[in-house]
C-alpha cells in the first residue's frame, strides 16, 4: 500500500515540477512577441512605463514566490516521509499540505497577474494552467479532510 | 463544557485513590486524569457503568450540568 502511494506521490512531484517549469519558458519567439508589442503600444510613453514598472515590481515579487514555490516542493516531501514513518495523522501534515498547496497558489496567481501585464486573455491562462490550478486546490481539500480527521481523531481519544 | 464530573468528591468519600479507582473500572490512570480534569468530550456508558458501580453511587452523584457564562 505504501508502495502505491509512494509511485504515486512520485509521479504528482513530476507533474508539479513540469507544471512549474512549463509556464515559465518562454522560447525566442514568444519572447519577442512581447517585446514587438510593447513597441507598438508606445512603451516610451507614460502610460506604458507605469506598466513597466509593474512589470520590474513584478518580477522582484518573484522573489519570494520562488521561495514559496521550492518550499511546497519541499514540504510535500516532508509529508511523503512523514507518511512512510506511520505519522499519519498528525497536524504536522496538516500544515505541510497547507502550506505545499498555497504555495504551489501563489505561483500561479504571480503568473495570473503577470499574463494580465502582458495582455495574455485570461481565458487563455486558464486554458493553459486549470488542471495545475486544480492541483493546488486538491492539495488544499486534502489537508482539510486531514484536518477534519484529526478533530474526530482528537475527539475519540478524549472519548472515555 | 458544561458537563462537570465529579468524581472527585465521591472517591473522598468512598476513601478511594485514583490508581484503586482506574484498576477497578479498567481504565489508564491517565485516561482517569483526563476524566477528572474535566479535558474528556465524551464518556462511554460501559466506562460510566463501571465507575458507579466501584463507587457505589449513581450517575447523577458524579455528572453536574452547569450552564456556561457567555
Amino acid at each position: 500500500m505504501k508502495k502505491y502511494l509512494n509511485v504515486l506521490c512520485v509521479l504528482m512531484l513530476v507533474l508539479m515540477a513540469a507544471n512549474i517549469v512549463m509556464p515559465l519558458q518562454m522560447d525566442g519567439k514568444d519572447f519577442n512577441e512581447i517585446l514587438q508589442i510593447g513597441r507598438q503600444r508606445g512603451i516610451e510613453s507614460s502610460i506604458d512605463g507605469f506598466r513597466m514598472g509593474l512589470m520590474g515590481l513584478m518580477f522582484l515579487m518573484g522573489i519570494p514566490v520562488v521561495v514559496l514555490v521550492v518550499k511546497s516542493f519541499v514540504d510535500f516531501i516532508k509529508f511523503i516521509l512523514n507518511i512512510n514513518n506511520d505519522k499519519i495523522f498528525v497536524w504536522e501534515n496538516v500544515s505541510l499540505l497547507r502550506w505545499a498547496g498555497w504555495g504551489l497558489m501563489s505561483g500561479y496567481i504571480w503568473l495570473f497577474v503577470f499574463s494580465l501585464l502582458i495582455h495574455e486573455s485570461i481565458a487563455k491562462f486558464l486554458f493553459n494552467n486549470s488542471d495545475s490550478i486544480m492541483l493546488c486546490l486538491f492539495m488544499l481539500i486534502v489537508a482539510e479532510v486531514f484536518a477534519i480527521g484529526m478533530k474526530i481523531k482528537e475527539e475519540q481519544d478524549l472519548t472515555i | 463544557m458544561s458537563i462537570i464530573v465529579n468524581v472527585d468528591v465521591m472517591m473522598a468519600r468512598r476513601k478511594m485513590s485514583s490508581q484503586e479507582l482506574a484498576e477497578r473500572i479498567g481504565i489508564t490512570q491517565a485516561n482517569l486524569s483526563i476524566l477528572k480534569t474535566g479535558k474528556a468530550k465524551a464518556i462511554r456508558f460501559s466506562t460510566l457503568e463501571a465507575i458507579c458501580h466501584a463507587l457505589d453511587c449513581q450517575p447523577g452523584d458524579i455528572l453536574e450540568y452547569r450552564e456556561e457564562e457567555m
